[in-house]
């Protein structure tokens, strides 16, 4: 009856469970956590309290005394430091998306899969032995409450009752417990909420459960803890486990298991799962430092007095101490305690089982069994189908192969050990990780090579001297193997390497195991170079605290792919509809449009692979990406220069930005100035060049009418009898060139005064219709003389006043009436003056009736000594300057002068000047 | 706390912790007679755990 019973209360229990984790879920699905504080952090961590400690704490004590307290006293230590050490891997693991500790490692070296793939295979190794343990201490607690109200318990019974083997059906239901409980999601990086709670309420079960049976053997038992301990104390043999010595703990031994468990605490796969992957905030980690160890320290007040109470209850009976705890309340005759501590045991146990199995079978698929599958070409990501169903799978077939290897090592190994020293090989196991580790995060020296030979290094020594040499100890009597060595030879005895004695075995297999593990490491690290991506991810590790979570990731890759490859592999591993909602909620952030992007760029390709690795962990995630993706490799150069921007310290870093801005700053000055000197230099050469023209202009136009007055002064010297009429004729002729001459002169000088800026300008207000009319009269005599009519198109009784310098304006006048005059067909020409306003302008135009000036001509006539027309014509009737002045005086007024001409039909020349503002009212 | 302080006491307290759960400390205590009903070392290494334990509170929690 009472058999049933128990079957009965132990699967309400794990149903109760079951509802607390869909509880979880569903509060997580409507966005109102109930795992986002730090008291259900601090509690879930307690699933590191296992059957161990449950059961095995209190074994321990009873051999070893104070023996079992390390094991806590260790990570309340370490705590101590996580606001350090915990913190820095929740930041590198929200960074970069790590699912398990294998992934962690991996991604350290260079997601390396063979790293992840050693790390797996350490973890799982490692982890069984922990798992046989469980196993262990369900079954026998099991064995012990079915045969109440009887108090026998006989070690092989587990295998026997009513024909059944309890421990494989153990393992089988623990099995199928742990299939539905842990890979019900796929992606790891999302938090397990569902599981989380379960955890945190398991920690409160087994603690309850634990001080409930403390309560009852220190106060119903005993008179309280004053009688207990008396009454024990009075026994020498139990005063002695009071003491530190040598037949309980010595210091050596003690500092070692402290030591230990401080690794364990950090690198345990479930410890890693709930304090690193299942935080939802850094700030939590806080009060779990202090919170984590008050739940050890209180699951633990009652481990001594309860070994005390069962040696004395036991004194003349024989007890497995392991079952002291649950064997108690049954002397007692207790039957709902006893129940009530079985099932704090079987959550204990469950905790462990289910936590540690979720996490190694996610290893298993993530860092083992995909990246095979990949490299074999078994999966192809690039082909249809879906793989998400397939990494699921791989873990449910997985987590049945570790609780069946769990029960093969209990089956095979000494079933009379203590569920302590089981649980110690896993221990030792684990602190394999924290050369690799420890040096990941704080070491950027540290590389993949080094990371493989001391894990590897690590690991087979660990395995020699530890779970091979259980095998060798059945029913605690050691064989020739432990005792002599194999093939005899004594150095190499696996507790006594190279003859080492003095410690116990765990102690020593951790101090040669660690010896290797961190030679190795460091060694070899110091050998080898580390690659590209390597150094890359040394430096997001170590410098974790520098990248401002993603905005900063360096983008360690360059090559190509399509939106098209990216989604369907995404598809393929994640389903249809998350991709669909993670790349429009990408594409949201960025304002990007799908339809308008077909090459994916360096930060869409390191999205997927992040969201990939999520699902698959980052060397898996890496294969994936790498089949869909044309890779260009980064030479080392790039990379230095990526990771100098990025990577240094802040200050650092600014530092360098600033200086790299100053000396841009100055590059980029020094570039501007010297295209400011190229540009001088051209103008100058182009003025230089300017200059010999016009110095050779002036010589020729100065030469010809020096030429011609020389010419005719010759003459008249050579020939004094020259009639009067031919001599009046000849020095008309050198009076005109004499004239033509001072003038071009003084124009010369204009224009070079003009142009120098050195020219005095005498600026009033002038009348314009004034003026013109004024010019008009001093050019009727020329006009007379050549019979043109001067027609001018202006309100004489109307003055329109300009401010200009009146004798430069008059000069522009007559330069330009002259001009007209010239250009007139004889006897019959026709100069016409106008002017007319527009805008905030006022235009003069002087149009003639003339030859007109050729479209080639009309820029060529506003330069020096250029004059329109065909030179065949013969001499050139100026010099060449007139309209050159003219243009410069116009436009130191503001104005502008131009000219528009059809040849044959006469031209118009036309200037500008502005209308002061009074005018425009 | 000055912004920093709160990390060298963590540093310390580690320190100062792994010197109290040590070989000589735990050897001044190593004895099996009774203090207030409890073996002395019971009650020594019980009361340097939350010692430890009071101290990181202490450092966390307070004027935060």
């Amino acid at each position: 009856m009472f058999g049933g019973l128990i079957l009965l209360v132990s699967l309400l229990y794990l149903g109760l469970l079951f509802a607390i984790a869909y509880y979880g879920d569903r509060r997580a699905d409507r966005g109102r956590s109930i795992i986002n504080n730090p008291y259900v952090y601090a509690l879930s961590m307690g699933v590191y309290c296992t059957a161990w400690t449950y059961y095995g704490s209190v074994g321990r004590a009873s051999s070893s005394g104070l023996g079992f307290l390390p094991i806590y006293i260790g990570p309340t230590l370490i705590a101590v430091l996580w606001w350090f050490v915990l913190r820095k891997m929740v930041r590198i693991s929200r960074v970069n998306r790590i699912t398990t500790i294998a992934d962690f490692i991996a991604s350290r070296y260079g997601k390396s899969s063979t790293l992840g793939g050693l790390v797996t295979v350490i973890a799982v190794v490692g982890i069984i032995p922990y798992i046989s343990l469980q196993l262990n201490a369900v079954s026998a607690s099991f064995t012990l409450l079915w045969g109440y109200p009887e108090l026998r318990f006989d070690p092989s019974d587990r295998f026997t009752i009513s024909g059944l083997d309890t421990a494989l059906w153990v393992t089988l239901g623990m099995a199928a417990f742990a299939i539905l409980f842990g890979t019900r999601h796929l992606d790891v990086t999302e938090h397990h909420e569902g599981l989380v709670a379960a955890i945190a309420f398991e920690s409160i079960v087994k603690l309850a459960a634990f001080l409930a049976v403390g309560f009852f053997v220190t106060f119903a038992l005993f008179n309280g803890p004053v009688d207990l301990f008396t009454q024990a104390m009075a026994d020498p043999e139990a005063a002695r486990l009071a003491t530190f010595g040598a037949d309980t703990i010595d210091y050596n031994q003690w500092a070692w298991l402290t030591f230990l468990s401080m690794l364990a605490i950090l690198f345990l796969p479930r410890q890693f799962q709930m304090a690193v992957l299942e935080n939802m905030d850094e700030n939590h980690i806080r009060k779990a430092s202090w919170l984590f160890p008050l739940y050890l320290f209180i699951i633990n007040i009652f481990v001594f007095p309860i070994a005390l109470a069962g040696l004395i209850v036991f004194r003349n009976q024989p007890m497995d101490a392991d079952l002291f705890v649950l064997g108690l309340p049954m002397a007692a005759g207790n039957e709902w305690l006893a129940l009530f501590v079985f099932i704090g045991g079987l959550s204990a146990a469950t905790s462990m089982v289910i936590v540690d199995t979720v996490a190694l079978s996610t290893m298993v698929s993530n860092d083992l069994v995909m990246p095979l599958l990949l490299r074999l070409r078994i999966v192809r990501p690039s082909e249809r189908g879906d793989y998400g169903g397939t990494l699921l799978s791989i873990r449910r077939i997985a987590i049945v192969v570790i609780m069946v290897l769990g029960y093969v090592y209990f089956r095979v190994t000494d079933t009379a050990a203590s569920l302590v020293s089981i649980g110690l090989i896993s221990f030792a196991a684990v602190a394999q990780f924290a050369p690799a580790f420890l040096g990941g995060i704080y070491w950027k020296g540290g590389t993949r090579l080094g990371a493989l030979s001391g894990l590897a290094a690590g690991f087979l020594v660990w395995g020699y001297t530890l779970p091979l040499a259980a095998t060798h100890s059945f029913g605690g009597a050691p064989d020739d193997f432990l005792l002599y060595g194999p093939w005899g030879i004594s150095w190499l005895r696996p507790h006594n390497l190279f003859n080492l004695t003095g410690l116990d075995p765990v102690s020593h297999s951790l101090f040669w195991s660690l010896l290797a593990n961190i030679g190795a490491y460091v060694v070899v690290s110091l050998l080898t170079r580390p690659s590209v991506i390597e150094q890359g991810q040394a430096s997001r590790f170590v410098n974790v605290f520098d990248y401002s979570a993603e905005s900063e990731a360096i983008f360690l890759w360059r090559g190509t792919a399509t939106v098209q490859a990216l989604r369907s592999l995404l598809e393929r591993f994640l389903g249809q509809a998350r991709t669909e909602r993670e790349l429009n909620d990408y594409a949201r952030r960025r304002s990007l449009d799908w339809t308008q992007m077909h090459q994916a760029d360096a930060e869409l390709v390191q999205f997927a692979e992040r969201l990939l690795a999520g699902v698959m962990g980052a060397a898996s995630a890496r294969v994936a990406i790498a089949s869909v993706v044309q890779e260009e490799r980064l030479s080392m150069d790039e990379v230095l220069k990526l990771l100098d921007e990025t990577s240094q310290v802040r200050a650092y870093s600014r530092q360098l930005e600033n200086r790299t801005r100053q000396l841009e700053e100055k590059s980029r000055e020094l570039e501007a100035a010297t295209a400011e000197l190229r540009a001088a230099n051209e103008r100058l050469q182009e003025l230089d060049r300017l200059k010999d023209d016009f110095i050779s202009t002036v010589t020729h136009e100065l030469r010809t009418p020096l030429t011609s007055i020389r010419a005719f002064s010759e003459i008249l010297y050579d020939n004094p009898t020259l009639d009067e009429e031919r001599r009046t004729q000849f020095v008309g002729i050198i009076l005109k060139e004499s004239e033509r001459l001072s003038r071009l002169i003084n124009q010369v000088l204009d224009l070079a005064k003009l142009e120098a800026g050195a020219a005095e300008w005498n600026t009033t207000e002038v009348d314009l219709h004034a003026l013109i009319t004024e010019a008009v009269r001093a050019s009727s005599g020329m006009a007379e003389e050549k019979g043109v009519r001067i027609l001018t198109h202006i309100d004489e009784g109307r003055p329109l006043f300009v401010w200009v310098d009146e004798d430069r304006l008059m000069q522009v006048m007559l330069n330009l009436l002259s001009n007209a005059i010239k250009f007139s067909p004889k006897g019959r020409g026709e100069v016409c003056i106008s002017t007319e306003c527009k805008d905030n302008w006022l235009i003069v135009h002087v149009a003639d009736n003339g030859v007109g000036i050729r479209p080639e001509d009309q820029k060529v006539i506003f330069d020096k000594f250029r004059q329109g027309g065909d030179r065949r014509m013969g001499k050139p009737q100026g010099t060449g300057l007139g309209l050159p002045i003219s243009a410069q005086i116009i436009a130191h007024f503001g104005g502008k002068l131009w000219v528009e001409s059809e040849p044959g039909k006469g031209a118009t020349f036309s200037f500008t000047l502005p209308l002061p503002p009074s005018d425009h009212r | 706390m000055r912004s920093g302080a709160r990390e060298s006491w963590l540093v310390v307290l580690f320190v100062f912790g792994c010197l109290l759960f040590s070989y000589p400390l735990m050897e001044l205590f190593n004895d099996a007679g009774l203090l207030f009903g409890a073996p002395v070392s019971v009650l020594y290494l019980f009361s340097a755990w939350l010692g430890v334990i009071g101290a990181v509170w202490l450092i966390h929690e307070r004027r935060k």
